[in-house]
């Protein structure tokens, strides 16, 4: 999982073809939960890049990106944020939210 | 693995709202359940068993599909992309039957029957009593001597609420039943178990294993056992005068009901208990004349509990076990008979019913469910793995323990997890909190899986922590002198839920 922050976010989201974005909080229960689907739906597309922000310590990244709240996830397509979704999914809900936003 | 091949057979028992410390094996001392104890006895006795998701209808969906509701859903119908125990066993040697009493499976568009080769349903069980609307009533019989009116009318003989008028127009329907009873073999339980048996003997194939559900409805309310429509006293409560309380309003009990009608109720509710046993046993009898104990695994259990009183008999509510996960209504009964391992133990390790869908598929020997269909070419859609734990290993020695804790709860209403020393229950909603018992709103947003910058784990004021070593049936809330402790517990039963919810 890249580790984004506040100084490249803009550039490397810009950069993604097909991506995920997850803001987390350190320590938080339910990210750690959010992040173990996506290690699982990273298996199952494995060129799909996977980001990370931390929310607390990028404030500016989260603004951008209208994440409020831990974990948040963004689906990303030709350099766009195409969705956000606060919330837990689980592996059936990840895939149907990535394929009905690309 | 040796050992399960001796298991050919699975007879899957559900006896709907049959609470565990009324049976003898559970240490009851005062109903008869003799023929469940005899069980008990020779079988595993699981002393730790909880329902997750409650009430009927979750608990029929957790234990279908070997996975946990209480993050995903309440009261709804089979999902098409539920892979159930039928499912998965469709198209293998193993034949599939379910035989039930228990409307709420049944409701239109609710689907549990979906996959079982033979199905056969018995009318007449509440949500279902409406069958006999029609049917004439005996002059004789009147639904107001079969309840105590003070729960009905006021001192002018008027209704309290439409609570008390439906609550006769429901009795009425259960009379029109009742009057062509003449002794307990006209019982649902009996029925049922009748109809369970004719599977065995008479209709499975029986050069192929099977896998029977029986689903009885019985003991669930009305509480109806032959006395209260013999006319006679309840050998349990015997000095009581007033009429036969066979159902009684959904609601708080102060200022409705009294301590001596809510006793009556939990004696009748004993009474019945006392025929499901003696008609479980006669099943399990034929069953062993049948030739097929030694290769049969049975499984006795129940979906949950009962509030019937003040106190540790329903924490001051009567009747339906919604919004609240306490003792008496989450813990459950749990035996297992397993040919080829010696029974008689009691397992204190704590299990959750999804756990007995593993069991079962692990008996039958199709455990590996990575791809659980039966492999020529008719795929279960959507499979998603299941959370359960088969329990062969732990009735088998090799672990004392499958899982550190129990969760249990209503979907959007209350989240509760259990821990060998403390319980801790956690209100989603505000009307579970406030115990309003007909029409709490379930709740549920993405903030209960989230949280914002700068924010901590914080113990809501209202939940509730229990020292569960002292206090077992959740009646004197220490979550102000253990703030340090509920903070640990609560923020293990979030993870745990949110495990669930994402898994």
């Amino acid at each position: 999982m890249n580790q984004l922050s506040d100084n490249n976010f803009r550039e490397r989201i810009a950069d993604t073809t097909e991506g995920i974005v997850i803001f987390y909080k350190e320590l938080c229960p339910h990210c750690k939960n959010m992040e173990k689907v996506l290690e699982k739906f990273s298996a199952a597309h494995p060129h799909v890049a996977l980001h990370a922000v931390n929310l607390e310590k990028n404030p500016e990244s989260a603004s951008m990106a209208g994440a409020e709240r831990a974990p948040t996830i963004l689906v990303i397509h030709d350099g766009e944020i195409r969705a956000s979704r606060a919330g837990l999914m689980n592996f059936r809900e990840m895939n149907a939210f990535y394929t009905e936003n690309i | 693995m040796e050992s399960n091949r001796r298991i050919r057979n699975v007879i899957f028992i559900m006896l709907d709202t049959l609470q565990y410390n009324y049976l003898g094996c559970y240490g009851n001392k005062k109903v008869r359940t003799p023929n469940l104890d005899r069980f008990a006895r020779n079988a595993f006795l699981f002393e730790n068993a909880y329902s997750e998701g409650l009430p009927t209808v979750p608990v029929r969906r957790a234990l279908m599909t070997g996975r946990f509701t209480l993050p995903y859903g309440a009261w709804q119908p089979l999902a098409a992309e539920d892979t159930t125990l039928a499912d998965i066993l469709w198209g293998r040697e193993i034949q599939t039957a379910l035989v039930y009493d228990t409307p709420p499976m049944r409701l239109p568009k609710y689907g549990y029957s979906r996959g079982f080769d033979y199905v056969r349903f018995l009318n007449g069980q509440e949500l279902d009593h409406t069958t006999f609307l029609n049917r004439p009533l005996d002059k004789g019989w009147s639904p107001i001597n079969f309840t105590s009116p003070g729960m009905v009318y006021n001192e002018h003989g008027e209704f309290i609420d439409k609570d008390g008028e439906q609550l006769l127009e429901e009795i009425g329907l259960f009379l029109r039943q009742y009057q062509d009873r003449r002794d307990d073999g006209d019982m649902y339980i009996a029925r049922v178990c009748r109809e369970a048996l004719h599977y065995v003997t008479d209709v499975r194939d029986k050069e192929r294993p099977f896998f029977l559900w029986l689903d009885s409805f019985d003991p669930h309310e009305p509480w109806d056992p032959p006395s209260a429509w013999l006319g006679e006293k309840c050998p349990y409560d015997p000095e009581y005068e007033g009429n036969p309380i066979i159902l009684a309003p959904w609601t708080p009990v102060e200022g409705r009901m009294t301590d001596a009608e809510c006793a009556h109720i939990r004696a009748l509710y004993m009474e019945k208990i006392e025929y499901v046993d003696k008609w479980v046993g006669k099943l399990l009898d034929s069953v062993k004349k049948e030739g097929l104990w030694d290769e049969s695994m049975i499984i006795i259990t129940s979906d949950h509990g009962q509030p019937m009183g003040k106190g540790e008999h329903g924490h001051g509510i009567m009747r339906k076990c919604r919004p609240w996960p306490y003792e008496e209504l989450v813990h459950v009964p749990l035996l297992v008979h397993a040919p080829g391992l010696e029974g008689g133990k009691r397992i204190p390790g704590f299990v959750q019913n999804v756990d007995v869908t593993m069991t079962i598929l692990d008996a039958l020997g199709v455990l590996d469910t990575k791809n659980p269909d039966c492999g020529f070419g008719f795929p279960t859609y959507d499979w998603q793995d299941m959370h359960g734990i088969s329990l062969m290993p732990l009735m088998r020695g090799e672990t004392n323990t499958i899982r550190d804790f129990a969760l249990a709860g209503y979907y959007g209403k209350s989240w509760s997890i259990i821990t060998e020393d403390w319980s801790y229950i956690h209100w989603i909603s505000d009307d579970a909190f406030n115990k309003r018992v007909r029409d709490c709103k379930i709740k549920m947003d993405e903030e209960m899986w989230t949280c914002t910058a700068g924010a901590k784990v914080v113990v809501p004021e209202r939940d509730e922590l229990y020292d569960r070593r002292k206090d077992p049936f959740q009646l004197n809330n220490l979550i102000d002198q253990h703030k340090d402790v509920a903070e640990e517990v609560f923020r293990k039963l979030k993870l745990a839920i949110g495990e669930l919810r994402t898994s």
